[in-house]
């Protein structure tokens, strides 16, 4: 029990803690914090899917929505899929705005030739997850950021029977695109 | 290729991407902001009542305390046409009477009230005409402002007179109508129930 005690004590608190403090004192401190564990995250989901000025602006407004929606948050659940869908959507509306691409991320992608592969030999990593369909691509960011099938399928508001389609894809062509470049 | 490499290298693409340091301190100003703004808030509805009892309360406390000297224009920045000294016979004009009358436009009549006749006067002269004025000031006499803004000072002895004879308690603002015989003098003066400046 002691012993239990004093790894909480020293130990970093989550960024689920320190949302659910947020949600109920609203100090900048601990929203700092917040933003600190998270802010790459967010940032690099959106820019993945949009240019980096974009990105930039989306995640920005996805973080004032935040401070301005503390309340909103339900203390147990996952403050990083709740910040997540958050972006998402508001990136969305501006794509809906500027009718742009949201075809291609809320629909099922199209199975195109394996365009990765065709590039592996010039480009890098990051070069190829943008090759991706932007759905699978998606799905792929999300899951490497460590969130499961199911908080997946509700950020993205697909069927999990999808997202295993996107993820599948998208691993194996990124999978053959870094075996052909490294051969 | 393992998924171990795959995240490896997702991951170093990752720290490419990295959120601008802009940002931080935009969204951190934000926070700072809003917890000001939820320190100092207070209930819209508590701080409307607030002030409505307040300002009652004020309006409470002026009323019973001052209730006439809001409606008493400052003496030294009336707008008269005219001004009327009235006084007893041979009572000399006080300092502070001729003070007053200096400062005034103009003045086109002095009025002996000689003290036998209007003692007489109340008791077997009709008046003449009656005009009805506001009491403005009893600093050092009374300063009387007719409907037709005409001025009219009444010498502190002329007011002792009048006061003690007929009994007139008055304080500022308070209506009163006065009584002249046809020559101008004051015979009487009382309290006036209605507006000053509604017919008679």
């Amino acid at each position: 029990m002691l012993t239990m005690a004093l790894k909480q004590w020293f130990s970093k608190p989550s960024a689920d803690q320190l949302m659910a403090d947020y949600a109920l004192h609203g100090h900048p401190d601990t929203l700092a914090q917040l933003y600190d564990s998270l802010a790459d995250d967010v940032y690099h989901y959106i820019a993945s899917q949009t240019d980096s000025q974009h990105a930039q602006d989306v995640a920005q407004r996805a973080w004032i929505k935040v401070i301005d929606k503390r309340q909103l948050y339900r203390q147990q659940g996952n403050v990083k899929a709740w910040i997540f869908r958050i972006a998402r959507n508001l990136m969305l509306d501006d794509f809906r705005a500027n009718k742009k691409f949201v075809d291609e991320l809320v629909s099922e992608p199209s199975i195109e030739p394996d365009y990765a592969s065709q590039l592996a030999d010039q480009l890098q990593f990051e070069d190829l997850m943008t090759a991706l369909p932007a759905s699978q691509r998606e799905a792929f960011i999300l899951q490497q950021e460590g969130f499961s099938l199911a908080e997946i399928a509700t950020i993205t508001e697909q069927p999990v029977e999808t997202i295993k389609s996107r993820l599948r894809y998208a691993r194996n062509r990124l999978k053959t695109a870094l075996e052909n470049t490294h051969d | 290729m393992t998924e171990d490499q795959l995240q490896q290298a997702y991951q170093r693409a990752k720290q490419q991407h990295k959120a601008p340091a802009a940002s931080r301190r935009l969204v951190l100003a934000k926070a700072q902001r809003h917890a000001g703004q939820k320190g100092h808030k207070v209930n819209p509805w508590n701080w409307t009542m607030g002030s409505i009892a307040a300002s009652a309360l004020l309006a409470m406390y002026v009323l019973l305390n001052f209730p006439l000297p809001l409606h008493q224009p400052s003496a030294d920045n009336l707008m008269t046409t005219l001004v009327e000294v009235h006084h007893l016979n041979n009572e000399p004009i006080p300092d502070s009477v001729s003070q007053s009358i200096a400062r005034q436009a103009s003045i086109t009549r002095q009025y002996d009230n000689l003290t036998r006749e209007f003692a007489n006067a109340q008791q077997t002269i009709a008046a003449h005409h009656m005009r009805r004025a506001t009491l403005i000031s009893d600093n050092h006499e009374w300063r009387l402002m007719t409907c037709d803004q005409h001025l009219i000072i009444l010498t502190p002895a002329l007011v002792a007179r009048l006061t003690t004879d007929q009994g007139v308690a008055l304080k500022p603002g308070s209506k009163v109508q006065l009584s002249f015989d046809k020559d101008g003098h004051i015979v009487a003066i009382s309290s006036a129930h209605h507006h000053a400046c509604q017919a008679s």
